[in-house]
């Protein structure tokens, strides 16, 4: 006993530091592999958000000039006035609804990838991502021609064909939430099937051996396990959604109009940079809080898986 | 009463048949062990006892009710996976009182009941750790507790031991088996270790390439194998081939091409050319004496000698070239075998009794 307790014990760094353990230290060789991109980070997003943050507590006089006290007159005023009010429940509604809409589409899609035949999962995987391989512009034309309100919009000319409509899609909300749906699906389905692979089949058979029906089964055991990839598909779609400029801008036009939208207007239009970083930030925070919360709802319902993978 | 009945059971998958033709039953209590190499049908013929997968021919009964229409979760059997396939997102109480939920029994009752269960495999203090918290020894008592708690009608074991160490192995066999007797539930178990359906088993049918090769006792099994594949593949057997010659007072004997002479009691078989079986361990082995040897003695040199513990290995050779393996206990005490070396010229000889005729398959 003497003896191995006046032993150092070679092990712990040396076994455990492993490949990428610079010098001695662990916690050094994690700054160096962390180094790039988190001096990237820092570079593309860190000082861009900081200095658009800045901007917003400015306003703008008449010759194009800064204020120079800060002022939180920007965001009384995204407060105090209607329209800016309509846009961002707009945002958050047209979001919340693409996340939903999404889910539901997503989840027999990511079954069938992981449990269907072979084939048929990398079919599916090539239709899902086909909308990411087509220019933004173009795809979001498409679906103007598709939703047209009138005879000449294709989805009304075919119902009529069938004796039925018109509907008025275009310019409305729902145009905005079908777009979004399209182009953000592969972030529903990839991060959800990839989480439904990781199920091991012999645990849906045991609920099965226990009693549970093919229901039964998917509501107690494969729904709940899936709840990390469900989080990270919403996460995704939902920031996604609400960040997004070219959907809103082209299909919902002048009357249903996103926060994305706003930006753009003030500062391409409207020169009004301070008030369009207001808005940017107040977008960012949306961002953030669904963000941060899906993190925190993960780790309530997984506390201590949570844990052993950190 | 056979609490399991499987009857000309076969499955399919495209051309290729898995389990073609199985016929066996389980007694009331008892515990059968469907043993055979990867890739046999062991599985197979489990699931479809389960309902996981539907046969494509045949009939199964449990408890004298037939089930093949039923579908699994109707069943109302334990089934024990082979890497125990716990919850993971459920604390181990939960995952326990999962099927008295499944059966609507109210959720705080079924608790209750999950704890006394937890109490039998001796897990009381771990109701609130998640499966992944467990050793693999405790996971298995907890997939035990989740099946038992329903009250099945049969339970079926899944190469339950195979992902535990040695150590484990041994005492989690002897728990599983103590509990198996203390509540009479009758148990199908899949294994492919033979010492585990020898100590494990009241009946072991041992299956081949889909069918069943032989079912019996493990004295039968390891004593009477019928086949040269079950003598080899249970336990170790030194095979010969020859013709039967001649009949001597109420015996007879088989002649091998390379002139050993085996005597057998009894009336010879109708064949005419036959495969022996001979168990190591029933050979004995003294200093070669030279002259011409009776039936059932061989001259032989000593090849390598393998310790082993409890026992030791002798390989020795024949003249022929061909091996002989020789199995002693090592508690007989000193005897001839102290002063063996590789090298050394021993005759080896056994008992009358000790040849089996078996059917050559191999
Ligand atoms: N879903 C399937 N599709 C096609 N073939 C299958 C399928 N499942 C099993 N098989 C085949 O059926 C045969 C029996 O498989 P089974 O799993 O029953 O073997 P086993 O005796 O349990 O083997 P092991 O000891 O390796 O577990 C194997 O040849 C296997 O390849
Ligand atoms: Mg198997």
């Amino acid at each position: 006993m003497a003896v191995a307790e006046t032993l150092p014990a070679p092990q712990a760094s040396a076994g455990r530091g492993g490949l990428f353990a610079f010098g001695n230290s662990r916690a050094l060789g994690a700054v160096m592999l962390l180094a790039p991109a988190v001096l990237f980070f820092v570079v593309v997003f860190v000082i861009p958000v900081g200095l658009m943050i800045r901007y917003s507590f400015y306003q703008q006089t008449s010759t194009g000039d800064l204020t120079s006290a800060a002022t939180l007159a920007n965001y009384v005023r995204l407060g105090s006035v209607d329209l800016y009010r309509t846009v961002v429940m707009t945002t958050l509604r047209v979001s919340l609804w693409t996340t939903f809409i999404a889910m539901l589409l997503a989840y027999p899609l990511a079954l069938v990838m992981v449990r269907g035949h072979p084939l048929v999962g990398r079919a599916l995987t090539v239709i899902v991502l086909a909308p990411l391989l087509i220019n933004v512009v173009v795809r979001t034309y498409a679906w103007r021609v598709i939703l047209a309100n009138g005879e000449n919009g294709v989805l009304n000319w075919t119902l009529a064909h069938f004796g039925l409509g018109p509907v008025r899609l275009l310019y409305t909300e729902w145009a905005i939430i079908i777009g979004s749906v399209h182009v953000f699906l592969p972030m529903m389905v990839l991060p959800l099937s990839a989480a439904l692979g990781k199920i091991n089949p012999a645990v849906e058979e045991a609920a099965a051996t226990l009693g549970a029906s093919s229901f039964a089964v998917f509501r107690r055991v494969t729904l709940p396990l899936s709840v990390p990839g469900l989080a990270v598909g919403a996460t995704l779609v939902f920031s996604l959604t609400a960040s997004s400029f070219v959907t809103p801008a082209l299909l919902g036009g002048n009357f249903a109009k996103m926060l994305g939208t706003l930006v753009e207007e003030q500062i391409l239009v409207v020169f009004d940079w301070p008030f369009g970083a207001a808005i940017a930030t107040l977008l960012t925070i949306i961002v953030m809080v669904v963000n941060l919360a899906s993190v925190w709802l993960i780790e309530r319902r997984f506390p201590s898986r949570a844990a052993e993978a950190g | 009463m056979m609490d399991i009945e499987v009857t000309n059971v076969a499955k399919r998958y495209g051309t290729s048949l898995a389990v073609s033709d199985v016929s066996f039953g389980v007694e009331q209590g008892h515990v059968l062990s469907l043993l055979g190499p990867s890739g046999c049908g062991k599985t197979t013929v489990m699931r479809m006892i389960a309902g996981l997968i539907a046969p494509s021919a045949g009939s199964i009964a449990i408890k004298g009710k037939p089930v093949t229409q039923i579908p699994v979760h109707k069943r109302n059997v334990g089934m024990l996976f082979q890497n125990y396939a716990l919850f993971p997102h459920l604390d181990v109480a939960h995952n326990i009182a999962f099927g008295l939920e499944m059966r609507k029994v109210p959720k705080a009752e079924a608790l209750k009941k999950a704890e006394a269960v937890l109490a039998m495999v001796r897990l009381e203090a771990f109701g609130a750790r998640y499966p992944h918290q467990l050793s693999g020894g405790q996971q298995q008592r907890v997939a035990l507790a989740r099946a038992l708690v329903i009250e099945p009608s049969v339970l079926l074991l899944d190469e339950p031991f195979g992902a535990l160490d040695k150590k484990l192995r041994e005492n989690m066999q002897l728990e599983m088996r103590q509990l198996q007797q203390r509540l009479g539930i009758t148990t199908l178990m899949v294994t492919h270790d033979q010492d585990e359906a020898l100590t494990l088993s009241d009946r072991i049918a041992v299956m081949r390439a889909g069918v069943i090769e032989q079912f019996g006792t493990p004295t039968e099994i390891y004593e009477r194998p019928v086949s040269r594949f079950v003598a080899s593949f249970i336990g170790t057997s030194n095979f010969f081939t020859g013709r039967v010659t001649a009949k001597v007072n109420g015996g007879y004997t088989v002649e091998c091409p390379d002139g050993v002479r085996l005597g057998f009691n009894g009336t010879p078989p109708a064949e005419a050319s036959v495969t022996v079986a001979l168990r190591p361990e029933g050979i004995q082995v003294s200093p070669d004496a030279g002259g011409d040897p009776a039936p059932n003695r061989m001259r032989t040199t000593v090849e390598q000698i393998v310790y082993r513990g409890l026992s030791t290995h002798y390989y020795l050779r024949r003249p022929t070239g061909e091996p002989l393996v020789v199995v002693r206990q090592n508690d007989s005490g000193a005897d001839v075998f102290a002063g063996l070396q590789p090298g050394s010229a021993v005759l080896a000889s056994w008992a009358a009794e000790r040849n089996l005729i078996v059917r050559d398959d191999a």
